[in-house]
């Protein structure tokens, strides 16, 4: 029971620990890097490597898309064209006006 | 200590205020986190951790209670928080280091720097208990009993009232002597 009250009471008259000599410079620098996060929220977003690794995935996605989609268009005009003026020639509609 | 008059030119931003807050108030919201969070590493980062969620949500204080008893919430909040996720992390990981995890909870030990040479043994206990008690009887008895700080002092920081902290005291009495008695 004695030992008990001793622990119980072994904290009394505890003298205060001190932070590290560097506590205040290195809180000031955490408070720069916590502004800037609240303000330039990209830019924390822009280094960490998987943000910048799904950027680049989904601009080289939509190249591909968008090159194949022209590619695509194109010729499908071309045979468009082609087939109207034929059908055209072959009714005698108007000549020398490309459909 | 009264640092109530730096609570408008940090509302206004001022970083120099910033600095004068940290070097007043360092030691006292350190040790508050010390005695939580019992390791001095990770005290000295949420204490850090502190201080900036005190600048970003200083728009928050009122005036209502003094600005030290204002950072002192924070900070008792802030340790607590890091015992909790601590904790919930350790229960994520128990699965896979189950064994590991059991071993460096019952080896871990926090010396305080503070305690005087023939009560380290005693309070290396005693702290080892008190990780065991609820939030706010952990919160009551290091305030009382190892910040020394009075029961009205403390009502205010957990916004109770006199009896409520006599009533959380004798709750951590209590358990810390049924804990140490198991022993």
């Amino acid at each position: 029971m004695k030992d008990i009250e001793a622990i119980l009471n072994s904290a009394d008259g505890i003298t205060p620990a001190d932070p590290t000599p560097f506590f205040t410079t290195r809180t000031q620098a955490r408070l720069d890097v916590a502004l800037d996060k609240k303000t330039m929220p990209w830019l924390f977003a822009a280094k960490r490597p998987v943000w910048v690794a799904a950027v680049l995935l989904v601009c080289l996605v939509a190249n591909v898309v968008i090159i194949k989609s022209a590619t695509t268009n194109s010729i499908d005009n071309n045979s468009k064209t082609t087939e109207v003026n034929g059908m055209a020639s072959e009714f005698n509609f108007i000549s020398g006006y490309s459909y | 200590m009264n640092i109530d008059h730096l609570a408008i030119p940090l509302q206004n931003g001022d970083r120099r205020a910033f600095t004068e807050l940290v070097n007043a108030c360092q030691t006292m919201v350190y040790n508050v986190v010390l005695n939580i969070v019992q390791q001095a590493e990770e005290a000295e980062d949420v204490a850090q951790e502190v201080f900036v969620q005190a600048f970003l949500s200083i728009g928050n204080f009122r005036g209502e209670a003094k600005l030290t008893t204002w950072l002192y919430r924070i900070a008792l909040s802030k340790a607590l928080e890091h015992n909790r996720k601590k904790k919930a992390r350790k229960r994520w990981g128990f699965f896979r280091t189950m064994h590991l995890d059991e071993a460096s909870e019952t080896e871990s030990y926090f010396d305080h720097p503070g305690v005087a040479l023939d009560k380290k043994e005693a309070a290396t206990i005693l702290f080892r208990a008190l990780r065991q008690l609820p939030e706010q009887q952990q919160a009551a008895f290091m305030m009382i009993k190892i910040q020394g700080m009075s029961y009205t002092e403390a009502a205010e920081i957990l916004s109770t009232s006199v009896k409520g902290i006599e009533g959380l005291m004798h709750r951590a009495k209590s358990k810390l002597k049924s804990m140490l008695e198991e022993k």
